[in-house]
């Protein structure tokens, strides 16, 4: 969620047992908790997800003063990946575009690329957007596709200059977003899911002369998977449970790469022939002789 | 606790694990950790989950791998007592 304000907390109940926190400067980003059996996301200075424990059932409470823009991407990426894995669905915090109906998941931790690389493949011919912050991973047990779930990259003023995006006379929210990522319509947006070709988990390292892709196996692909699930039922040993067999259902389904590369955005465009050099192989493996 | 070559183990009350490729992922339902294994890792979980003792591991292993026994029932030995430290095994009963 990058720089967010200090967390400002709704007319909560005072019962909500929080089982899980994300901070940064001592301040609370994110956290996740329980209220009797009802599920609770806050998302400092932007809104609370409370949920039923199936997922079927929930309201989205936005903070007064939030900016609507990031009320809007909470509720369509991290929430609807919450709500989804309260009912039994794989979700990755991911970035994913689409061609020929064959999709490159961008997966890593925050601040490694993913909506940065992503747009950049998004600027290319034949690419569309299908998330910026959440995957959606369905038809696990065929053939793993990723269903279009946001509209908009969310880019910081670096990416958008390397892009060649301007957001000049665009609306400014509050002095902080001068600073902060701002969205960013693509070209294109995917209007229907996409046979996941290829997981690639995003690494900066700045010894690299230029990026370079490597095929990941074992626990290895496993791990770079699992720690970028998106968790809501935190205390639920069924749902851990189902979760790695999800996930391994994907594995066996669908390779994992490591994308290494150095930090310099220069080097955006050659990670971005990389991926699209990758798109094809895939693509072309996936089909057989 | 140190384990020796009598010792049998089995997998721990609330550990899961699933095995695919050439890994294997092994998760601690209580604390919502994961583990992996690969290669000879992976082989050992398989015989040390399947009642062989550590000393039959070894010498299971042995004819898999060119290693040494002793130095294979080392390494046994030190897996099994890490995954029992972690409760991801735990001592054979007959009763379990």
């Amino acid at each position: 969620l990058g720089t967010l304000p200090k967390v400002k907390p709704l007319a909560m109940s005072p019962d909500i047992r929080w089982l899980c926190e994300t901070t940064a400067e001592g301040h609370t980003l994110f956290r996740i908790g329980r209220d009797g059996s009802e599920w609770v996301a806050e998302f400092a200075g932007v809104g609370t997800l409370y949920a039923s424990p199936g997922g079927t059932t929930f309201r989205f409470e936005a903070t007064g003063d939030a900016n609507p823009d990031q009320v809007a991407k909470v509720r369509h990426g991290l929430s609807l990946g919450l709500l989804r894995h309260l009912q039994g669905k794989l979700t990755l915090h991911a970035s994913s575009a689409a061609r020929h109906g064959r999709a490159i998941v961008c997966a890593g931790n925050s601040g490694s690329g993913k909506s940065t690389t992503i747009a950049e493949l998004c600027a290319r011919t034949g690419w569309s957007l299908l998330s910026d912050d959440v995957a959606l991973v369905d038809s696990i047990e065929t053939l793993p596709e990723i269903t279009p779930a946001e509209r908009l990259h969310w880019l910081l003023q670096d990416s958008r200059a390397q892009l060649g995006i301007s957001t000049e006379g665009a609306p400014v929210w509050s002095v902080a977003d001068t600073r902060s990522k701002r969205p960013i319509a693509p070209a294109r947006v995917a209007d229907r899911p996409a046979r996941c070709s290829a997981i690639c988990s995003l690494v900066f390292d700045d010894d690299a002369s230029g990026p370079s892709l490597r095929r990941l196996h074992g626990s290895d692909a496993a791990s770079r998977l699992l720690v970028s699930c998106i968790r809501f039922a935190l205390d639920d040993a069924a749902a851990h449970q189902r979760e790695l067999d999800q996930v391994i259902a994907v594995l066996e389904r669908v390779p994992v790469y490591e994308l290494r590369r150095p930090h310099r955005l220069q080097q955006l465009r050659a990670a971005g022939d990389l991926l699209e050099i990758l798109a094809g192989d895939v693509a072309t493996s996936a089909e057989g002789p | 606790m140190t384990a020796s070559a009598a010792t049998r183990v089995q997998i721990g009350p609330s550990v899961y694990a699933r095995a695919f490729d050439e890994g294997l992922v092994v998760l601690d339902l209580k604390r919502g950790e994961y583990f992996g294994l690969d290669g000879v890792g992976r082989r050992m979980w398989e015989l040390l989950v399947d009642a062989k003792a550590v000393g039959q591991v070894a010498d299971l292993l042995v004819e898999e791998y060119e290693v040494e026994r002793d130095a294979l029932l080392a390494d046994v030995i030190a897996l099994t007592d890490e995954l029992l430290e972690r409760g991801l095994l735990v001592l054979w009963t007959q009763t379990q």
